[in-house]
């Protein structure tokens, strides 16, 4: 168990001192606070001037495409900085989900958008059961440790 | 859940835009337990989407498949949906159901899970859009269950566009 616990450590601060290496020669290009030209209502094509290469102010698409590995990260680049989200999104369109108390699941709020990837769709109560059997660590990355009072409301 | 048990997951997602509008995504997660109850799992997905309608509508269907050393954790998950937005309106269907392998609930049979989403919305103004969702559900929980939902969205514009 020890040397267990050991390697454990060893790997961790191999790993952190990858991600410091890493974080000290970030290519990460500089973004403008807000986006240059005003953009029309509802969903904007990125294509129609962001292009996969850079051409001088312009950002390649890739650097804000919306895929599911992005989205699934989407955390991690907002803490990285809120210029590169303040660039299509004001900081309402987080509280559409992050809001600190829901008053209904994402998913049926944003039943118009199954497109989003707003989880627990269907009936979660019941795949609830066996996804915080299975997984309870991804319960907590969202609704806080066993102890909290989220799973306190039922689970006494 | 058990404080004394010790949990690891690996998991990774890959997502690939193959053809312009096309995207495939796979995603794989593994879980192993220290103690044989709950036991470990392995879950894997496959999806793909396609985007029309000069990218302001989706179409995608995925599939889920959770294979673990106990039968009540096993399950698998279909989900279909798509919307068709022609000028001001916008509908959407969404379909998912999940196929547990024992019935979840203990003294309720049921094995499955079904879920249909159905919007309507028309944006009146500029700032302005009318919708509502139906949404019928059949589960371990819901013999039949029928909800609907109105919703107004007026946009402050707080919400997204850089300038605004």
């Amino acid at each position: 168990m020890m040397r267990r616990a050991y390697a454990m450590n060893i790997v961790g601060a191999a790993l952190l001192a990858l991600l410091f290496g890493c974080a000290s020669v970030s290519q990460t290009p500089s973004v403008p606070p807000k986006h240059p030209e005003d953009l029309p209502q509802g969903r904007v094509d990125c294509l129609e001037c962001h292009q996969d290469v850079s051409t001088g102010a312009l950002k390649p698409y890739s650097m804000a495409r919306h895929s599911r590995v992005f989205i699934d990260s989407h955390g991690t680049y907002a803490r990285q900085g809120q210029n590169l989200c303040a660039s299509c999104h004001a900081p309402a369109f987080c509280q559409t989900c992050h809001a600190r108390k829901e008053e209904m699941k994402p998913d049926t709020k944003m039943g118009d958008r199954p497109d989003r990837r707003a989880p627990h769709r269907g009936d979660y109560l019941v795949t609830h059961r066996i996804d915080g059997r299975l997984d309870p660590g991804s319960c907590f990355r969202c609704h806080g440790n066993k102890m909290d009072t989220r799973c306190k409301q039922c689970h006494q | 859940m058990d404080n004394n048990d010790d949990v690891q997951t690996i998991f990774g997602i890959v997502d690939w835009a193959f053809v312009p509008g096309w995207t495939l995504e796979v995603g794989g997660k593994i879980i192993r337990h220290e103690k044989s109850d709950p036991g470990d799992a392995n879950r894997g997905e496959v999806g793909v989407r396609y985007a029309y309608n000069d990218k302001k509508d989706v179409a995608g269907f995925s599939a889920a498949f959770v294979s673990a050393d106990q039968a009540k954790n096993e399950y698998q998950e279909y989900r279909g949906f798509a919307s068709y937005s022609p000028s001001k309106l916008r509908l959407t269907l969404d379909a998912l159901t999940q196929q547990y392998k024992e019935a979840p609930i203990p003294g309720v049979g049921k094995k499955n899970q079904y879920q249909v989403v159905a919007t309507a919305g028309y944006q009146l103004l500029a700032s302005l859009q009318l919708s509502g969702n139906l949404t019928y559900t059949q589960s371990p929980n819901f013999q039949e269950d029928w909800a609907g939902l109105v919703r107004v969205n007026y946009d402050f514009a707080t919400s997204t566009g850089g300038k605004k």
